[in-house]
């Protein structure tokens, strides 16, 4: 079968490069360095993760995140040139290309999650968390809710289909729908509590909870890619932290 | 030698409840037997099961007297967690209970966590998988199975763990015939291997082949013993609410078939045919229709089917054969790939949301996917407002939908307290307060006792003789038998025959197409030369000379 390229590294790689990711993403906050780096994300998630599908769904998410970030961060940037004066509402040239990285960050990290998702099963997740030796409350809590993400995306298609059966029209606009779709949240919420208890309970029976170390069956060992990966990220946040240090890639250089 | 369980005294009710669900319930099983726990929704089936694997009262919190043992340990203060491996539990809510993303690593996981040595990990996720069919899918993705796959995968998980108790929550609801005859000769084959297990289930047909059944009524134990006396007896099975299979007083069991007692006499009755299939216009037409879903899965190839105005047509057919895709595109949910579906002669597509909610009322599996609103009374009001009808007519289809599922006076209920066959029921009002020509019904009965699907059946016959066209899915042969005047068998994404359900279930070749069996009472009808097809056709064609026969 033909796996994306970052499918061969070990989980425990994988949840590495996403911190790093995260990491790096946030040592900038000027578009023009950010910029860089969410294409790059975005290019890796594409073709190194093969997570074309989810990208396409949030695109529109993402898009109206990055313009509403970059609209609602000026008012409180009171430094820079002025740029806009519409009544109480006040922009300066830092303050829009602030909330310009902010949001192009956030759709990064978006990205970037989105990618570890396409690439990463729940129990690769919870094998990753192992290695780094993350207490096992904290491993099973987040392997359940890695688990539940699917099941609530099903309970949500599955609840509005239901609706426009009986006549709801969620409208074109993503405003009217998000509204409509707003008391789905109800039967969604309920059902996935259900959900992640019975989960829970199955796991419990089926020997999640025993202290022995489960059992590898298919799974590769890490390899010198994963070194070598690992080594090579390392070194890029190392050098991207350098550059922010030195006082380049900041639009306010006293903030995140 | 120990018992693989016993249960003494044992009284269990859930936190903030007032009545128990398990009231004295005194119960024991040897080992290597098999054990069908049988009762209406709410008799305590599940609580039973729950307390055998230490769920009840560890996860489950509540108020717990008596004792619960394990092959003579007691459960008291243990966790699930402490019988993992020793016990295993295939859960009525079997798709909340998968914990992996591909099927062979959902088999794998407990072997995994088990302890299995890496070696024979692989051996037992391929026995398991092709004891349940489903061998070639180790790479499939569990959220793209459908519903009989995906429960067919958690009896696997459970057998792939080797437990010495294996426990069966309605274990069967989402199978297609055949998928239960395989989990039947699954489970009777676990006794022969060293294994214990308890079914339990709401269909009396399918303890036929456990070696004892144990009757639940509210919460208590209302008889115990062998599946032929106990299931014929009137009084017992209406206690517990299941169904009473009144002609198996005249068979006796013969290794693992049931031949007519001595002295019996047959005389074939003239049965009640159901009214003949309706003919007036078309109210569905599918035409060559073919649907390809956007993972590439074609779930509808060249399917056929002309539905007329009034008729009540019941779709069976295999698991994953093609009958809620289509359904959904005469609903106007999906959009055929190619050739077309015709509702009113209209594609339901074109129609604007009012429109088709008009047309086709859509009465989804799992009731819990539909009802949001904090009242059954606003719940059935929802479809109503969506149509901008005016205040006084939304409270007339209320009040008429309210009573046609027989709710009246729990309008100020919240629905997501009531139990499932009550929630089914605020699921179909709010559908029937649209008052939609067509309604479509997507496996209604499942997971329903015998009263449930009796009163919701019930309810949907009188709107089908008010002028409903009724479309609905099941895998339910004996309400088939009950109550659809037609019936299209559906395989492989298309219609393969159709016929009343008389001519159906004598077809042997085109069920067996379709991966179905006839109902138990047809079966054994058949083995007598007879085409009776329900239990009372079966019963009255019975009798024991100088006794009187009722039914």
């Amino acid at each position: 079968m033909n796996q994306p390229p970052l499918k061969r590294l070990h989980p425990a790689t994988r949840l590495a490069l996403l911190v790093l990711t995260l990491v790096l993403l946030t040592t900038f906050n000027h578009p023009a360095y950010v910029t860089p780096l969410v294409a790059g994300v975005t290019l890796a998630a594409l073709y190194l993760c093969g997570a074309g599908k989810s990208l396409r769904r949030t695109a529109p998410l993402a898009a109206a995140f990055v313009v509403l970030s970059a609209l609602l961060w000026p008012p409180f940037i009171k430094t820079g040139e002025p740029w806009a004066h519409v009544w109480v509402y006040r922009a300066t040239n830092l303050g829009v290309l602030y909330g310009l990285a902010v949001g192009l960050r956030t759709v990064g990290m978006l990205v970037a999650g989105l990618a570890f998702l396409a690439v990463t099963t729940p129990e690769e997740f919870s094998e990753a968390l192992r290695t780094y030796r993350v207490p096992r409350g904290a491993t099973v809590t987040l392997t359940l809710a890695f688990r539940l993400l699917p099941v609530m995306f099903e309970t949500s298609a599955r609840a509005l289909e239901a609706q426009r059966a009986r006549g709801l029209d969620f409208g074109s606009s993503f405003l009217s729908q998000a509204r409509r779709a707003l008391p789905l949240v109800v039967p969604v919420f309920l059902y996935s509590l259900r959900s992640a208890d019975q989960l829970a309970t199955s796991l419990e029976l089926r020997g999640y909870h025993t202290t022995k170390r489960p059992t590898p069956y298919g799974a590769r060992p890490a390899s010198a890619w994963d070194w070598g990966v690992w080594t090579a990220m390392v070194a890029v946040v190392a050098a991207a932290v350098v550059i922010r240090l030195s006082g380049h890639g900041a639009v306010l250089p006293g903030r995140l | 030698m120990a018992n693989a369980f016993d249960v003494t005294e044992l009284t269990f009710t859930y936190r903030g409840r007032s009545r128990p669900a398990l009231s004295h319930v005194t119960l024991g099983l040897e080992e290597d037997r098999t054990l069908g726990v049988l009762g209406h929704s709410g008799a305590g089936k599940s609580t039973l099961l729950a307390a055998l694997a230490a769920v009840v009262p560890a996860v489950k919190k509540g108020t717990m007297s008596g004792v619960v043992t394990l092959r003579g340990a007691s459960l008291a203060g243990k966790k699930p967690r402490d019988v993992a491996g020793d016990v295993a539990f295939v859960f009525e809510d079997f798709d909340a209970a998968l914990v992996a993303t591909t099927v062979e690593d959902e088999v794998a996981f407990g072997p995994r966590h088990l302890g299995v040595p890496a070696g024979d990990i692989g051996g037992r996720v391929g026995d398991a998988l092709a004891a349940c069919g489903l061998a070639g899918l180790e790479a499939r993705r569990v959220e793209t199975l459908s519903g009989g796959q995906k429960q067919r995968l958690a009896v696997a998980a459970a057998l792939a763990t080797d437990a010495r108790l294996l426990l069966f929550d309605e274990a069967a609801t989402d199978l297609d015939p055949a998928g239960k005859a395989t989990l039947q000769a699954i489970i009777t084959d676990l006794g022969p291997r060293g294994r214990t297990a308890v079914v339990a289930d709401n269909e009396a047909a399918q303890a036929l082949t456990w070696n004892e059944v144990a009757l639940l009524g509210g919460g208590e134990l209302v008889a115990r013993g062998s599946p032929l006396r106990t299931l014929a007896d009137e009084e017992l099975c209406r206690r517990a609410g299941v169904a009473q299979l009144t002609f198996l007083k005249y068979f006796k069991r013969r290794g693992s078939r049931y031949v007519l007692r001595s002295g019996v006499e047959i005389t074939p009755p003239t049965y009640e045919e159901p009214p003949p299939p309706a003919a007036g216009p078309p109210a569905v037409v599918a035409d060559d229709l073919t649907l390809t879903y956007a993972s590439g899965v074609t779930a509808l190839s060249g399917f056929n089917l002309a539905i007329r105005e009034g008729d009540f047509v019941a779709l069976v057919g295999e698991n994953g054969g093609g009958k809620t895709t289509f359904a959904k595109a005469a609903a106007g949910l999906l959009s055929p790939t190619a050739g077309e579906v015709l509702v009113g002669g209209r594609p339901p597509t074109k129609l604007s949301a009012k429109q088709r909610a008009r047309a086709v009322g859509y009465l989804f599996q799992n009731p819990d996917h539909q009802i949001f609103q904090p009242t059954v009374r606003e719940e059935v009001a929802f479809g109503p407002r969506q149509l901008g009808l005016p205040g006084y007519d939304i409270e007339r289809r209320v009040a008429a939908a309210v009573a046609a599922v027989d709710l009246e006076e729990r309008e100020d209920e919240d629905p997501f307290t009531m139990p499932k066959g009550d929630r089914q029921r605020v699921a179909l009002a709010s559908v029937l307060a649209v008052e939609p020509e067509i309604l479509v019904m997507d496996e209604p009965t499942t997971g329903l006792d015998r009263r449930e699907v009796a009163s919701l059946m019930d309810a949907v016959t009188a709107l089908n003789r008010r002028g409903t066209t009724v479309i609905f899915i099941t895998h339910a042969m004996d309400v088939v038998a009950g109550y659809a005047r037609r019936v299209a068998v559906v395989a492989g994404g298309c219609v393969v025959g159709e016929g009343t359900p008389r001519e159906v279930l004598a077809d042997d070749e085109l069920l067996s197409r379709a991966g179905l069996r006839p109902p138990v009472a047809a079966r054994l009808a058949r083995d007598l030369g007879l085409d009776a097809v329900t239990g009372d056709e079966l019963t009255r064609a019975l009798r024991i000379p100088g006794r009187r026969t009722e039914i």
